[in-house]
């Protein structure tokens, strides 16, 4: 779990040196490089780095993840909710494969995905945000709960869209394939 | 504007070397005359007219034409006997970079530099190392070194990132600041923001073609 390993960031990688690395030497293919770096932060991550980030968002303490992006107010509202289920649940991992998830906490995690893919202080990658918002409506529509207005038909583009995709996590896999059914 | 000639001054001797035989060793007395005549008795910055073109190519008129007159006035002396050919007349110039255009090469380079040094200097004002960090072991080493970006995982590892949003948020904030510094850099010259983005499409696509 990527979370369980932090290192002090002050000896990490890279150096405080503006020296270190410049253009002086850079050629054509460098610096058009260089220029197109402002296009596109979602390219800059690739499959691999897309399935640590998702499993990173599902197993995240689910509190601070939702409540980042939402505000303080819904920190608490997350934590309410998360504490009083039954089984208690710590992070996104368990309330999609809880028995009876709440409405209101899938609710705030298709908002938290939503905000994620369009705020530009959230920036989850845009997809993984997507993957994140259907997981939550998909889960409450497996037990009979609507917190989205979205049509089937929207559903199922949505869903024959996540199964393609090759970084999903098998947890997040049986949610869409489920729905396939 | 002293400044800005400054910062483009390896970019205007370059040209002056490789495409109009300007010797090394004459390369300096040009361009600081170029720079001193433009400077003080002409202020090119303030004719710059983006209708009339960009401030890049009207620098190189003004530079190719106060060239050519140099060299006359050069080659006139000498004819005369009143001045030594230059010692290295014969030397191949630096080597230069494979593409067609050296000015813009170098030009981009002095623009990025420019670029990155105050990014770097504003991330250590601003105490957020974290977001220079991410930008230089992620896209800055990788680009320049051409090896493989550090994954994700290992991002969180070393920064310490305890949520998924994190390393993409620092990510999409760092290259925010690259994107806006870099217009502040060529907004220096560039008359409006339209300017600043034909300025960057028409580096980029002389680069398409170089690259």
């Amino acid at each position: 779990m990527i979370h369980g390993n932090c290192v002090n960031p002050h000896l990490a990688m890279g150096s405080t040196s503006s020296k270190s690395r410049d253009f002086s030497n850079a050629g054509p293919t460098e610096l058009l490089k260089a220029l197109r770096l402002l296009s596109s932060p979602d390219s800059r991550w690739g499959d691999a780095d897309l399935k640590d980030m998702l499993q990173h968002a599902l197993d995240a303490p689910l509190a601070p993840e939702v409540g980042q992006a939402l505000g303080e107010a819904f920190t608490e509202r997350v934590r309410q909710l998360s504490t009083t289920s039954l089984p208690a649940i710590a992070n996104l991992r368990d309330l999609v494969s809880h028995p009876n998830p709440p409405a209101d906490l899938l609710s705030l995690v298709k908002d938290f995905a939503k905000i994620s893919a369009e705020h530009p202080t959230h920036p989850l990658p845009r997809d993984l945000a997507k993957v994140l918002y259907y997981t939550a409506i998909l889960v409450a529509r497996r037990h009979g709960l609507t917190i989205s207005a979205q049509d089937d038909a929207a559903i199922q583009r949505a869903t024959r869209w996540a199964m393609e995709l090759s970084w999903l996590d098998d947890t997040v896999r049986q949610v869409f394939a489920s729905a396939t059914v | 504007m002293e400044e800005l000639f400054k910062r483009y001054h390896r970019a205007l001797k370059a040209y002056l070397v490789r495409r109009r035989k300007v010797t090394p060793s004459e390369v300096d007395e040009v361009v600081d005359g170029f720079v001193a005549s433009q400077m003080w008795e002409r202020d090119l910055l303030a004719r710059a007219d983006p209708k009339k073109g960009r401030f890049r190519t009207l620098l190189l008129t003004a530079l190719r034409r106060y060239t050519a007159n140099w060299l006359r006035h050069r080659r006139a002396l000498r004819r005369s006997g009143g001045l030594p050919p230059p010692a290295d007349i014969h030397s191949t110039p630096v080597a230069a970079p494979p593409t067609r255009d050296a000015f813009e090469v170098e030009w981009a380079r002095s623009l990025l530099n420019q670029t990155i040094r105050r990014m770097h200097e504003h991330c250590i004002t601003d105490n957020r190392l974290d977001i220079w960090r991410v930008f230089e072991a992620r896209l800055l080493k990788p680009l320049l070194d051409q090896q493989p970006a550090p994954s994700y995982a290992d991002l969180c590892r070393e920064l310490g990132l305890k949520r998924a949003a994190q390393a993409s948020n620092l990510l999409t904030t760092a290259t925010r600041m690259y994107d806006r510094i870099l217009r502040n850099v060529i907004g220096e010259y560039a008359g409006s923001e339209e300017e600043i983005d034909r300025e960057i499409d028409d580096l980029m696509k002389t680069f398409e073609r170089g690259a």
